[in-house]
């Protein structure tokens, strides 16, 4: 949730640039006086207001889109005190105070959806977050224009498949009787036990993630690359540093902002590994390999109409990923990174 | 990866487990808090209710029986009459047009492909000028249609007219709650002799129109169903052409399935077929009342059976992997295409797969297996309820409305036979559907492009097995019925509609779940009771001192 909250703002930063058909003065604002060590003193408030009314004007659909799709639901959260029934409302439903957290702490089944979450996220953190990088540094490498854009589509398309299809092209492949089983046991082999086996199943879901989304999360790393100085590589190569020595000093040192960043969000995340790729695979491996926290929730609380339920274990996911992504950016800080945000005061 | 399941002695390991996760559990409450703030009660939930039967004789529609044709052959034990050819002569059953010119919303699930929209689709404008009104229908994939309804539902964001799966109307929380607020009381519409403005409905059994009641009121408008829902499909042109022989028994399956098996050549002998397992091995369906206490399937060692027989043909692959690898949504394309020879499958799958099928592959031939049990004794099948859907009319349209709406479900609850019967159906003969050289309809390129259920699923009608344009099938399937419809179980709820408690609902995918994990070979079939013991803390002996009270509320126990 909170990196939906962030995006609007760094939209409204964005737009910034943009607005150079407004006066001047307008994107010169004290945003840019962050870089200077001293800020000049505020302007009153109305000298401001008359200074950036435009820009203001512009965030207001933004504004609305969060209020009435963000903030207003947000609200709802009240359910999850209650013994919530939709055919009483909220006004009538009575108040339980913690019993429905409580019931929720006490599910061994909640503790197993969460204990896989987690495992799933830190596996993924290991195996999954570094290979977008790794890629985006190897297509930065290829010098033929041509041959890029091609690697580049190629890589990207499979983000624009659903997961219903990525699993089924999985199946038709590697599944019991796809392609290559097919083939083994037409040479007198046995067929592959890949899909249907939870011990490994956390090996096939990466790889279904790398495969679906690596290329997709090279594009931030790509455009990183592209805002590295070409002359400290010329500097370096001068110096006579070697291939290996420019990437360590001048290549990952230039992604490391986006690196930190991307990493703090993702750890806020830690408790959303997806839907849909656990559900359509439950039955595949079974539920104790498979049961993630947003198949617990649909299971206990949406499938049965328990809707108290499950809106406390989703404000307990929310609330866990604030704490993680708080923690994780007072780390960065710690660090000397800026994170996702730093106090300007 | 894969880690240990908390056991399931409920107290300690839980307490146990808190401790370990209990750094966790500090961040959003803190542990210690955690237990002062127990709540006192046991979990909130809706506890269930039951219909009684002795009031709804008041709230039904009195029955007119309507026969458009007699049968070529009647059906014994409730099962369906067949008629092996179209009548030349159709009945007129309905006198003008139904509707005053009204338009109507109408929400139904649809299994296939959506058909073009109002405005584009020749169907719809047709068969709405013979209603006099126009229905513009809003499809459900039908696959999903829990999820979509539980929403709707709850939001009581309601259409004109609802159509709601009777399994997912069973799924729906405190539905008794939310049908008076969302839909229109029938009751002064339909019960007893107030129904004889509408002869169609009125001929619908009445045992079905008992499914409609909700909190003592008449809401929904029934699908009367066979006495039986689905058993095991084989592909018969396949057996004929290997002369592979039918089993009788559980042993004889197995060995059957041995024999057909040949994953080399892309060909499994078996998809799921867990659910007929259950009625192999005469499990009970849900309740088995015996000895004056009520078992639950779980509990018999005939389910035991079933689960371990299942295991065994799982662990010898003779099920093909992508049934196992999945939730079975393919086993239909896998059947037809012949990579499956046995399948287990509801009776529609039927006539949709000659409708698909046979006109790419003529000699595409399915049967049903002859029914047994599996030590070769008398069956014992699993019975269906007396209705399968409801149809609900939205709350406050008023009486011109609503009378037009039930009108219009009067018009389409003509049974085989009728001239409405083929307008709802297939729509327009010459452009819709063409009749063969036997008279039988069959779709033309239009008609397969705009033709859908939607006018069928709106309202209910007699059941028949009628479509004589596929070959043997009348034959087959009235013959398969007759003998398989003496051996339904009998049920102790029979005709008592039940809205489950809510923990019960809740009880039974953790259970299924582990059930498939047994099936699949993940778990040993000796941890089947301590499943069962679980599913009987979490909720499974509430429910059977619920479904007691009902029992003897009814006088059956």
């Amino acid at each position: 949730m909170l990196d939906r909250m962030l995006r609007p703002r760094s939209a409204v930063r964005a737009a910034a640039p943009d607005t150079a058909a407004a006066p001047q003065g307008a994107a010169r604002t004290p945003r840019d006086s962050r870089k200077t060590k001293h800020r000049p003193a505020a302007k009153p408030l109305r000298a401001r207001l008359r200074q950036d009314w435009q820009l203001l004007l512009m965030t207001v659909p933004a504004l609305g889109l969060l209020l009435v799709f963000h903030y207003i639901p947000t609200l709802g959260n009240i359910i999850a005190f209650q013994d919530y029934s939709p055919y009483r409302g909220i006004w009538d439903s009575p108040f339980v105070g913690f019993d429905n957290f409580y019931w929720l702490l006490t599910d061994p089944a909640f503790w197993d959806a969460t204990l896989n979450t987690l495992t799933i996220t830190a596996f993924q953190l290991v195996f999954y977050f570094p290979v977008p990088i790794a890629l985006a540094i190897l297509l930065d490498s290829v010098l033929s224009p041509r041959i890029r854009m091609l690697l580049q589509t190629v890589v990207y398309m499979p983000h624009f498949f659903s997961w219903v299809l990525v699993i089924t092209l999985f199946q038709q492949i590697i599944g019991g009787a796809g392609l290559i089983s097919q083939m083994l046991r037409q040479h007198g082999y046995e067929g592959l036990d890949i899909m249907t086996n939870p011990d490994t199943f956390l090996l096939l879901v990466t790889a279904e993630v790398v495969w679906k989304d690596a290329g997709w999360g090279m594009i931030v790393f790509l455009a990183a690359l592209a805002a590295i100085d070409q002359n400290l590589y010329e500097a370096a190569a001068v110096d006579g540093a070697s291939r290996w020595r420019r990437l360590w000093h001048i290549t990952l040192p230039g992604l490391r902002p986006v690196i930190v960043l991307l990493l703090i969000l993702r750890l806020g995340d830690a408790l959303n590994v997806g839907f849909e790729q656990f559900f359509l695979q439950r039955d595949a491996v079974g539920q104790q390999a498979a049961e993630v926290l947003d198949t617990f929730i649909y299971w206990q609380t949406l499938a049965v109409g328990e809707w108290s339920y499950g809106a406390a274990a989703g404000l307990v996911k929310g609330v866990v990923g604030l704490v993680l992504i708080l923690v994780a950016n007072k780390v960065a800080h710690m660090l000397g990174e800026n994170g996702i945000y730093r106090r300007t005061s | 990866m894969r880690h240990s399941h908390p056991s399931p002695g409920h107290g300690p390991s839980r307490r146990r487990f808190l401790g370990l996760t209990g750094a966790a559990a500090a961040l959003v409450a803190g542990s210690g808090l955690l237990s002062a703030c127990a709540p006192k009660g046991p979990r909130p939930g809706s506890s269930g209710s039951a219909a009684n039967l002795d009031k709804l004789d008041a709230l039904v529609p009195d029955y007119i029986p309507f026969l458009a044709v007699e049968p070529d052959i009647p059906g014994t034990h409730g099962a369906p009459p067949g008629f092996t050819s179209y009548p030349t002569e159709l009945v007129q059953a309905v006198d003008g047009t139904p509707g005053k010119g009204g338009s109507y919303k109408a929400m139904a699930p649809l299994w296939g492909p959506i058909p073009p929209g109002l405005g584009e689709n020749s169907f719809y404008d047709f068969v709405n000028s013979k209603l006099g009104t126009t229905i513009d229908f809003q499809f459900q994939d039908g696959n999903t249609i829990i999820d979509k309804m539980n929403a709707v539902i709850a939001a009581g964001d309601v259409v004109d007219i609802t159509m709601i799966p009777d399994w997912a109307i069973n799924l729906i929380p405190d539905f008794n709650e939310a049908a008076p607020q969302l839909f229109e009381d029938l009751t002064p519409y339909l019960a007893g002799s107030a129904v004889e403005p509408y002869p169609m409905l009125a001929s619908l059994p009445t045992n079905a129109w008992k499914w409609g009641v909700f909190s003592d009121r008449l809401y929904g408008v029934p699908w009367p169903t066979d006495p039986l829902s689905e058993w095991i499909f084989y592909r018969k042109d396949l057996f004929d052409k290997h002369g592979w022989g039918l089993p009788t028994t559980a042993e004889e399956l197995f060995e059957l399935g041995e024999e057909i098996n040949d994953p080399r050549n892309n060909r499994w002998a078996f998809g799921d077929f867990y659910r007929v397992a259950r009625q192999i091995f005469r499990a009970p369906r849900e309740w088995r009342y015996e000895d004056g206490k009520l078992v639950h399937r779980y509990e018999t060692p005939e389910f035991e059976e079933a689960v371990a027989f299942m295991r065994r043909v799982y662990d010898a692959g003779l099920v093909h992997p992508d049934i196992a690898a999945g939730t079975g949504a393919n086993s239909k394309e896998l059947f037809n295409s012949g990579k499956i020879v046995i399948t287990q499958d509801g009776f529609g799958a039927w006539t949709e797969a000659y409708q698909a099928i046979l006109p790419q592959n003529p000699d595409f031939r399915m049967d049903l297996v002859p029914v047994f049990a599996h030590d070769g004794g008398t069956p014992s099948l699993h019975g269906n309820d007396p209705s399968s859907q409801s149809v609900f009319i939205k709350k406050g349209l008023g009486e011109e409305k609503v009378t037009e709406i039930l009108a219009v479900l009067n018009y389409c609850a003509a049974p085989f036979g009728t001239v409405e019967y083929m307008v709802y159906r297939y729509g327009e003969e010459g452009r819709h559907y063409e009749l063969n050289d036997d008279g039988a309809p069959e779709l033309t390129e239009l008609g397969q492009k705009e033709v859908s259920n939607g006018y069928l699923f709106i309202s209910g009608r007699n059941n028949a097995i009628a479509e004589s344009e596929y070959p043997d099938y009348v034959e087959s399937f009235t013959a398969w019925f007759n003998e398989a419809a003496q051996y339904t179980e009998e049920n102790p709820f029979e005709g008592i509609r039940i809205q489950r408690p809510s923990a019960y609902v809740s009880a039974e995918q953790p259970t299924e779940d582990k059930i498939t994990d047994i099936l699949r070979g993940r778990r040993e079939v000796s941890e089947l009771s301590e499943v069962v013991a679980q599913w009987r803390r979490d909720g499974g002996d509430a429910a059977r001192d619920f479904y007691g009270d009902v029992l003897a509320e009814h006088g059956r126990a």
